[in-house]
């Protein structure tokens, strides 16, 4: 450390220079003319003085000069008015001499230090002592810069303070390394604190570990005056199941001098065991050896707690979950088995109603006839509302099954004629039926029409007045691919509102089902599903006072249009299958006997309402007689195609060797599975393209 | 010469309703009450067509129609399914087995004597299938 006295006197020896200077430049110009034997050994004795004087003069002046240059200097007078500034003090400060001569220092005052500072500054110098200490500067552009200041006081000959001088020098880049380090010290620590941290040193030579203060809060033991624990500490500290494993880690990594993380236990003094989670690193030295190990702590026992709490909240709800599906599957059983035990005394009645109607039992009037048909309704509503029932915990589940096929309308909506006439002509209601001769084949499940068909006249009836018409139609849809079956009825009609809520529930086509629309029941929001399953949808049509047309629509039996009623109809669906799949199966029929029906019945039975199961049908030369599917196409949703495509595979074989019983092999291929998502932002393209391409190849 | 048709079901009012109107049909009925008298009865009568129900006490139909198949005198006999069971897996069993019809209860008793006159006049001209 440089003394300040030392720089002092260099400061007191420079403020005096300009003397010096006067002497020497008037001594070689005038010598003296006294004797000269005196003189010359005056003069040799002045010349050696002379050259000593030359010689320290030098000095200063370089000296003067590299503090010119080195040094910010200035001095003031004793009330401290700027006097003198060097280049240096313009060149830090941003101010011209002239804005400083006549200043004092306050100019320049960055306000960094408090009044205390100054204050025992200016007492070391009223004392005539020099002063030291760095100072925090404010340049003329607002730039704070640091000096390491000496200000040394100067008194005349009386010892009257005569001026003040100043020697600074520049350390603001040393400043601002101090004050950054500082700062990321601080924040090191903070971090260190925030992330509730133990922080560790192992000195590997030593044996010496020192522990922060939280390393010591975490084992529960009392911190020792310098820190310093043994490496037994720690170890006596770890559960004892722990020790061996967490050892051999912490030691691997000394060898491999890299870094590691690990968990552990340990049991504190107070018998409690907390869990922690530690991070170590391993220092090397130039050498590449080993000299120390820093490591972190962190105490994790309430997160462990709490994941372990999760874990077992996460198994109870697995528990709960496996047993919902129990009991769902029990409510399917359940509901299975009600519809089979309803389903004999149902028929027992019907029947013996039927007999006695048809005067198997003796003659009867036309009253009782006209009773006994009301009766055979009643026993038919039950009998759908039981149906419903079934399909209605089908439908929720995901699992009811459809058999499409190609279909002839005028026959399904006539072989379920009798049924429902009976239940109008007991209130002289008259069906007529308006069904167009002419219409294409359509592509349906024929028990599922029939049995929106029976809902719908079900209902019709229901809200028509006595001797009233209902009015059974089908004819071409206004698209060309479609077929549209409708239910007119003369009843009370419905307002819009009304419309609104009916349909605002049948738009929203899914498989839950909230509480049928008043006074409609289940049997429409059934009807409206099933159209849906039958890939097309229920509408209506209606004025209040003016009766109501129910109708819905069916997409026509020709590929293009199967398949696009289809994927319109999946659009919306609700089932989960990431992957959109497009399988073939191909119908070898063996030589003898067997039923030509049979395969397609298979696949029907083991895939899912949202799936499509398209006959392919080879015309041979023989055009007259009707040839049974050669191959079919299976399009469907699922999470994974491979494994649907294994299980359909896998079913077949097991239906034959459970059976013993030999049907038409179906080689069951998979042509290609996309991810649903991008299909539907495609417009399901590569589906369609797959199919029509295969359909247009195949025939 | 009106054809013989055997009724194998527990439920007797069913057996009797269904005695009752196919008699009227001009059908010539006889009942049996359970699986293993039904199979006795087939072989007696050796019946133009069987009615079959599924659930019964001794043995269920499917099983009676497999014992059936095993005798080449009842194996030919048209059987048509007549449950109250209405699940997808049965109707696929029962077509699986080779079954004549598979009808629900309530059944629509002009459907099923269509279904019964077409699986006998079948079995009399065995060698062709038919278009459905």
């Amino acid at each position: 450390m440089s003394t300040p006295k030392h720089l002092f006197m260099n400061s007191g020896i420079r403020k005096t220079r300009s003397k010096h200077t006067e002497h020497t430049s008037h001594a070689p110009t005038a010598p003296s003319p006294a004797s000269e034997s005196y003189e010359t050994s005056c003069a040799v004795k002045a010349a050696s003085e002379h050259a000593k004087v030359e010689h320290a003069l030098r000095d200063f002046e370089s000296l003067s000069k590299s503090l010119e240059k080195h040094s910010i200097v200035s001095v003031t007078d004793a009330k401290g008015k700027i006097i003198k500034v060097n280049n240096a003090f313009c060149a830090i400060s941003g101010y011209s001499r002239k804005e400083l001569i006549g200043q004092d220092h306050r100019l320049i005052n960055s306000g960094y230090h408090d009044k205390k500072f100054w204050s025992t500054m200016w007492r070391t110098i009223a004392a005539g002592n020099p002063w030291r200490g760095e100072v925090c500067n404010r340049a003329k552009d607002g730039s704070l810069y640091w000096v390491d200041s000496i200000i040394a006081p100067f008194s005349d000959a009386d010892g009257k303070l005569e001026s003040i001088v100043s020697i600074r020098s520049d350390i603001t880049s040393r400043k601002r390394g101090e004050l950054s380090l500082q700062e990321t010290t601080s924040r090191l620590s903070q971090a260190v604190q925030i992330g509730n941290l133990g922080v560790w040193d192992w000195e590997l030579d030593s044996g010496l570990v020192h522990w922060d203060a939280k390393m010591f809060e975490f084992y529960g033991l009392e911190p020792t005056p310098d820190g310093l624990v043994e490496y037994a500490t720690w170890t006596a500290a770890l559960d004892p199941e722990d020790l061996a494993t967490q050892e051999k880690i912490l030691h691997d990594t000394i060898a491999r001098g890299g870094r590691s993380e690990r968990e552990f236990r340990i049991r504190r003094p107070d018998g409690t065991t907390r869990v922690i989670q530690a991070a170590d690193l391993v220092r090397l030295n130039e050498r590449g050896i080993p000299t120390s190990v820093v490591g972190v702590n962190r105490d994790i026992t309430v997160e462990r707690e709490s994941q372990t709490r999760l874990k077992n909240s996460l198994a109870i709800i697995e528990r709960q979950n496996v047993e919902l599906s129990v009991m769902a599957e029990r409510a399917h059983r359940v509901v299975d088995d009600v519809s089979h035990e309803f389903r004999t005394p149902l028929s027992v009645i019907k029947e013996f109603a039927s007999i006695i109607v048809d005067g198997l039992a003796g003659p009867i009037t036309p009253e009782q006839a006209t009773y006994l048909k009301i009766m055979d309704g009643a026993v038919m509503d039950l009998n759908h509302m039981v149906e419903d029932l079934l399909d209605s915990s089908k439908l929720r589940a995901g699992r009811l099954r459809v058999d499409r096929r190609a279909h002839d309308v005028a026959s399904i909506l006539t072989s379920g004629r009798s049924v429902l006439s009976n239940k109008a002509s007991a209130r002289s209601i008259v069906i007529e039926e308006r069904i167009d001769p002419c219409l294409p084949l359509v592509f349906a499940d024929e028990e599922k029409i029939r049995r929106v068909v029976g809902n719908l006249m079900t209902n019709a009836i229901k809200f028509s007045p006595e001797r009233a018409s209902i009015i059974l139609g089908a004819s071409c849809s206004e698209q060309p691919d479609e077929v549209m079956i409708s239910v007119t009825d003369h009843g009370p009609g419905l307002t819009p509102e009304e419309m609104d809520r009916l349909f605002g529930r049948f738009q929203q086509v899914t498989t839950s089902r909230t509480v049928a629309a008043k006074g409609f029941g289940l049997g429409l929001s059934i009807a409206q599903e099933l159209a849906w399953l039958n890939l097309g949808s229920l509408s209506v049509r209606s004025e209040k006072g003016e009766g109501a047309t129910f109708y819905f629509t069916l997409p026509i039996n020709q590929p293009e249009s199967v398949l696009d009623h289809y994927l319109r109809t999946i659009r919306t669906s609700e089932h989960t299958g990431e992957e959109i799949a497009v399988l073939r199966a191909e119908v070898e029929y063996p030589a003898g006997n067997c039923e030509p029906d049979e395969p397609q019945s298979f696949l029907a039975s083991v895939t899912y309402a949202t799936d499509l199961i398209y006959p392919i049908v080879l015309d041979r030369c023989d055009a007259s007689k009707e040839q049974p599917p050669t191959a079919f196409w299976i399009i469907g949703r699922t999470k994974s195609a491979e494994a649907w495509t294994d299980r359909l595979r896998r079913t077949r074989s097991q239906l034959m060797s459970e059976n013993q019983i030999d049907l038409a092999p179906l080689r069951i291929e998979m042509l290609g599975h996309w991810s649903f998502k991008y299909q539907l932002e495609r417009g399901f393209e590569d589906v369609k393209n797959m199919i029509i391409g295969e359909h247009i190849h195949v025939s | 010469m009106s054809h013989k048709v055997l009724i194998i079901d527990d439920e007797w009012m069913i057996a009797r309703a269904l005695a009752a109107r196919l008699g009227a049909a001009g059908f010539e009925m006889h009942t049996a009450s359970d699986g293993f008298s039904g199979i006795e009865a087939a072989r007696k009568l050796l019946p133009d067509a069987i009615l079959l129900d599924l659930r019964m006490p001794d043995i269920d139909g499917f099983e009676v129609l497999r014992r059936m198949r095993l005798e080449p005198s009842l194996g030919i006999i048209p059987v048509i399914i007549l449950t109250a069971n209405v699940q997808d897996t049965v109707r696929q069993e029962a077509r699986v087995l080779g079954t004549a019809g598979f009808f629900c209860k309530p059944y629509d008793l002009e459907l099923l004597i269509a279904c019964l006159k077409r699986a006998i006049n079948r079995k009399a001209v065995p060698s062709h299938g038919e278009s459905s």
